[in-house]
């Protein structure tokens, strides 16, 4: 089975925000919440650099071992998903998050910061299905329909990769050994420290026990 | 005729030997560039659907894993540009996740097993070598008010308080592993929904009780030399003699003050980590999370101890905070500079004022 990854290549990143705008159309995601951002380093001067960053489903998600609740599951291939119904909305994600993934819709003071969301990889609840509950609390689930994120699938350049593990790394490889390596392949190694380098081992070689915290089912 | 011979037949060989000079010193010139020229050759690994024939690497595959081996995690946040709102997206990656990540899910917990243990350790310990702690009663059963109702009301609101936070806190901190997989995800996602929120309201009450604390007890609690030769004896833990005390001991003293230092740090740091997070930063959260959470221990730790000498461990002093009176030998055996003094003042107030009958 696949392994699902994200790879930002920031060397061709334009900073269109269309990924963002996709997602929030694609899901319906409310206002002050973005499952995925774009930001630039070093904007204006020379070497800047713009990533696409969302969830990176990293292989041992800091997000599930730090969950009061234990609200996180990982999918076989390697999606990190939350249920809502748990979910207490105390934050402690986002604190663990190195990628400030985690999304909360209330910014009042004093009270509850609502049930987290964050980026699904087009993967929907964690329950199966494409049901209209599913759909308002976690977004679409194009993954059920044989699609990939609608992130990756519409970048004009191909700077964001979403897919196999395997595959993506094999093109950015392609890409970085005729260009040279420029940028970095952002959070990759980060995310799926079973594979810190992009000659990812996929599945095969993925030992699941390095994410026994998050790879419960609910 | 022979000499232009000899000339015309060794004017090609020179001309050759400057030829093949020249050529040399090109050759020489061009080897480090020809050296350069790509040579397409496709590693083995790299043949499949994606591989294009034409696009052959020029670049050594090693150095690009050996560079993308060593830029794993940035070691300082990086903070960049967003084009949204929402200015705490603007930062890219935060290590400081993975260090609090470990300190809440592997060392936290240790934290707080380990000093509860500790306590308990030491309350058995002190049940089994002392027992609880009896008293001579006064035979004529004279009683010697100790807290007014104003100081029962405070305390009792600052210990319920307490146990409910303390106990909907040690939820966050040990209910994934010991409580969720006994009763289900839903019903302790639940349970630990209201707890949090009784949590983040009963921490006003605590704050107050603390405020309040601190002011009605301050003068009893100041500590003075009858306190140093307290602690010089350790209290009469050990010998099991009475060390002569004021109202409070020096060890009820420093209890005063470490729940109002304690209550105070989980005060402020419990009301910031309520604020929206774009409000104070990430890693100040954190930071108020692992105060908030050591501090925490520290109380609990110490309440279990404090909680065992005022019922179990001395008996008759739990009638101070229930009945607001304490026996006349209890007092005198505990606190007898407090006895003396209120004795003595009330002496003065007798002499002071004439008798209704002279």
């Amino acid at each position: 089975m696949a392994r699902m990854k994200f790879l930002c290549d920031a060397e061709r990143c334009i900073e269109c925000n269309a990924c963002v705008t996709a997602c929030k159309n694609e899901h319906e995601v409310p206002w002050g919440m973005n499952r995925r951002r774009v930001v630039t380093l070093n904007d204006g001067l020379i070497g800047e650099k713009s990533i696409s960053m969302a969830c990176m489903h990293c292989t041992d998600a800091p997000c599930a071992s730090v969950c009061p609740v234990d609200c996180f599951l990982q999918t076989d291939d390697g999606i990190v998903l939350h249920s809502k119904e748990v979910c207490i909305g105390c934050g402690y994600c986002f604190y663990a998050c190195p990628f400030g993934a985690p999304q909360f819709p209330k910014t009042t003071n004093f009270s509850s910061r609502g049930k987290m969301d964050k980026c699904t990889y087009c993967a929907g609840g964690p329950e199966d299905g494409n049901s209209p509950e599913i759909y308002a609390l976690y977004g679409r689930n194009r993954l059920a329909e044989g699609k990939l994120p609608l992130c990756s699938e519409m970048c004009s350049t191909k700077s964001l990769l979403a897919g196999d593990g395997e595959i993506i790394a094999r093109i950015y490889r392609e890409r970085v050994l005729r260009r040279g390596y420029g940028s970095r392949a952002w959070g990759w190694s980060t995310a799926y420290v079973d594979s810190p380098s992009p000659q990812s081992p996929g599945l095969s070689e993925w030992d699941p026990g390095l994410a026994a915290e998050s790879r419960r089912e609910i | 005729m022979p000499m232009p011979a000899a000339w015309n037949a060794s004017e090609p060989i020179a001309r050759a030997i400057k030829l093949l000079a020249s050529l040399v010193l090109l050759l020489a010139l061009i080897a480090p560039l020809s050296a350069q020229t790509p040579t397409p050759v496709a590693p083995a690994t790299d043949e499949g659907m994606y591989y294009n024939p034409s696009r052959a690497p020029i670049h050594s595959e090693q150095d690009l894993l050996n560079e993308l081996g060593v830029t794993a995690m940035p070691s300082e946040a990086l903070r960049g540009q967003v084009y949204i709102p929402d200015e705490k997206l603007g930062v890219l990656v935060q290590p400081q996740g993975r260090a609090w990540r470990d300190f809440r899910t592997y060392i936290n917990p240790w934290i707080h097993a380990g000093l509860i243990a500790l306590a308990l350790i030491a309350v058995i310990l002190l049940a089994i070598l002392r027992g609880s702690q009896d008293y001579q009663r006064d035979p004529d059963g004279r009683r010697v008010a100790r807290f007014r109702p104003v100081d029962r009301f405070v305390h009792w609101s600052m210990a319920v308080s307490f146990i409910v936070l303390a106990l909907t806190g040690l939820n966050i901190v040990f209910g994934r592993w010991l409580i969720q997989p006994l009763i289900g995800d839903i019903a302790f996602g639940q349970m630990t929904l209201w707890g949090m929120i009784i949590h983040n309201s009963v921490g006003y009450v605590f704050i107050v009780a603390i405020f309040a604390m601190a002011v009605m007890w301050l003068q009893d609690n100041l500590f003075n030399r009858v306190d140093w030769y307290w602690f010089r004896r350790g209290g009469g833990l050990v010998s099991g003699e009475h060390i002569p005390a004021e109202k409070f001991n020096a060890g009820q003293k420093l209890i005063y003050w470490f729940a109002l230092i304690g209550g105070l740090a989980l005060g402020i740091t419990g009301i910031l980590m309520m604020l929206p997070i774009g409000q104070i930063g990430v890693n100040a959260l954190q930071w108020m999370h692992g105060i908030h959470s050591v501090v925490a221990a520290l109380m609990i730790a110490m309440i279990i101890g404090h909680i065992y000498l005022g019922s179990f461990g001395v008996q008759g002093s739990f009638e101070a905070m229930s009945r607001g009176d304490v026996d006349y030998e209890w007092a005198r055996t505990h606190h007898p500079l407090w006895v003396g003094r209120i004795l003595g003042a009330r002496r003065r107030r007798d002499r002071s004022s004439p008798q209704p009958g002279e």
